[in-house]
C-alpha cells in the first residue's frame, strides 16, 4: 500500500514539475515581444499626409504606397543620422509635386562609461548605438517647395 | 504567333474539347482506389469585395482577377479522405486601374500577382464507376506581390508583399476518361484575411473563386 501512494506520489510530483515548466515556457513566450520592443534601439521616420490627397512616400527604397490623408506611416530602420525621402502624390489625382528630402533624426553613437567598485578597481560598460525618431507632417505646402 | 500567355489562357478549353473527345466508357472503380492522385488545371478566377477597389478613384478596380492555374497532390488516407497540396497562381490584372490613371494625364505601369499554397483534407462525397465528387477545406500561406512604374521609378507594392495566411475551401469533380486519367473541375474559394494592407493600417480580405479545369492521373 505504502509503495502504491509514494509511487502515486511521485507521478503527482512530476505532472506538478511539467506544469510549471510549461507555465515558465508560456510566460518567457509571452513577455518575449516586450523585452524586444523595450531594447529597441532602432531609428524611426514617421510620415503623416496632411496634404489632402493619397501619397506615395518611398524612405531609402522602401516603398509606402497610397497612404490616405490624414493618416500616418512609420519605417523603421536600424540606428542612423538620416533618411533619404522621396515623396509624390499618388497617380490617377491630378497632382503632380514631388519632394525629395533628407530627413535628419536624433542618433547616439556608442558610449564607453567607466566607475570606480567597491575592491579599487574600474568597472566599464558599454552603451549600444541607437537611434531616435522623427515625425514629418507632410501639407500641401510641402509639396510645393522646390526638392533640394 | 501564339504567346504562352494566351495558351494558357486557351489551354483549358483546348484540354475540355481533347478529354471530351476521347471519353469511353472506362471504369474509374479501380482508379478512385488509388493513393496518390495529381493534376495539373488551368482557367479563371472570379473575384469580390472591396480589396480590388481603387482607394479614391470611385468605380474603379485597382485590381481583376484573370486567368489562374492549380497543380495539386494529393494522398488517400481512407476510401474517402485525402490530404494533399496545392498550388494556385492567380493573375491579378490591373489594366482598369492603369487605364484609368492614363485618362487622368499619368503615366503608369502595374502587375501583380499572388500564389495561394494551402494544405488540404478532402472527401468524397459521391462516386461511381465514372465520377468522383469531393468537397476540400484547407489552409495555408498566400505569397502576393506586385510592381508599380510611376514618376520615373519602379518600386514593389508594400501593401501586397510577402506570406499572408490563407483558407480554402471548394469542391472537385472527376470524370474518368481512360484509367490512369481523369477530366478534373476543380471550383475552390480562396480567402486572403489581410492580403491587402496598406501601411498607413488599411487592411483588405482577398475573396477570390478561381474555377480550373485539368487533367488528373491517379497512381
Amino acid at each position: 500500500m505504502n509503495l502504491l501512494r509514494r509511487l502515486k506520489d511521485v507521478n503527482r510530483d512530476r505532472r506538478r514539475q511539467t506544469l510549471f515548466r510549461v507555465k515558465v515556457a508560456v510566460l518567457f513566450i509571452v513577455l518575449l515581444p516586450l523585452a524586444v520592443s523595450y531594447s529597441d534601439n532602432k531609428s524611426y521616420l514617421s510620415v503623416s499626409n496632411k496634404t489632402g490627397y493619397y501619397l506615395h512616400v518611398i524612405v531609402d527604397g522602401s516603398p509606402y504606397l497610397y497612404i490616405a490623408p490624414d493618416l500616418e506611416v512609420v519605417h523603421e530602420s536600424d540606428p542612423k543620422q538620416e533618411f533619404f525621402v522621396r515623396v509624390f502624390y499618388s497617380p490617377g489625382q491630378d497632382a503632380r509635386e514631388s519632394i525629395t528630402r533628407t530627413i535628419y533624426v536624433p542618433f547616439y553613437s556608442t558610449s564607453t562609461s567607466c566607475s570606480s567598485n567597491s575592491s579599487g578597481g574600474w568597472s566599464c560598460s558599454e552603451t549600444p548605438e541607437r537611434g531616435g525618431s522623427v515625425l514629418w507632417v507632410i501639407t500641401a505646402d510641402t509639396m510645393l517647395v522646390q526638392p533640394e | 504567333m501564339i504567346k504562352i500567355l494566351d495558351f494558357v489562357k486557351i489551354s483549358p478549353t483546348l484540354l475540355v474539347l481533347i478529354m471530351a473527345a476521347s471519353v469511353s466508357s472506362a471504369n474509374g472503380t479501380e482508379m478512385w482506389g488509388k493513393k496518390w492522385s495529381a493534376g495539373f488545371y488551368a482557367g479563371y478566377a472570379f473575384s469580390t469585395g472591396g480589396w480590388k477597389e481603387s482607394r479614391y478613384a470611385e468605380g474603379v478596380n485597382r485590381f481583376n482577377t484573370d486567368f489562374s492555374f492549380a497543380l495539386d497532390i494529393s494522398m488517400k488516407v481512407s476510401r474517402d479522405i485525402s490530404i494533399g497540396f496545392q498550388t494556385i497562381y492567380l493573375n491579378l490584372d490591373t489594366d482598369e486601374w492603369v487605364d484609368y490613371v492614363r485618362s487622368q494625364g499619368d503615366g503608369l505601369w502595374a502587375d501583380a500577382e499572388c500564389w495561394v499554397t494551402p494544405l488540404t483534407l478532402s472527401h468524397s462525397v459521391f462516386r461511381d464507376n465514372r465520377n468522383l465528387v469531393s468537397i476540400l477545406a484547407g489552409m495555408g500561406l498566400a505569397f502576393s506581390s506586385g510592381n508599380e512604374s510611376y514618376m520615373g521609378i519602379t518600386y514593389e507594392t508594400d501593401f501586397m508583399r510577402g506570406a499572408d495566411f490563407t483558407f480554402v475551401t471548394g469542391v472537385d469533380y472527376n470524370l474518368v476518361l481512360k484509367p490512369p486519367l481523369a477530366l478534373s473541375l476543380h471550383g475552390t474559394l480562396v480567402f486572403i484575411p489581410s492580403g491587402i494592407h496598406y501601411a498607413d493600417g488599411e487592411e483588405h480580405t482577398i475573396i477570390a473563386m478561381p474555377l480550373v479545369v485539368g487533367a488528373r492521373f491517379y497512381f
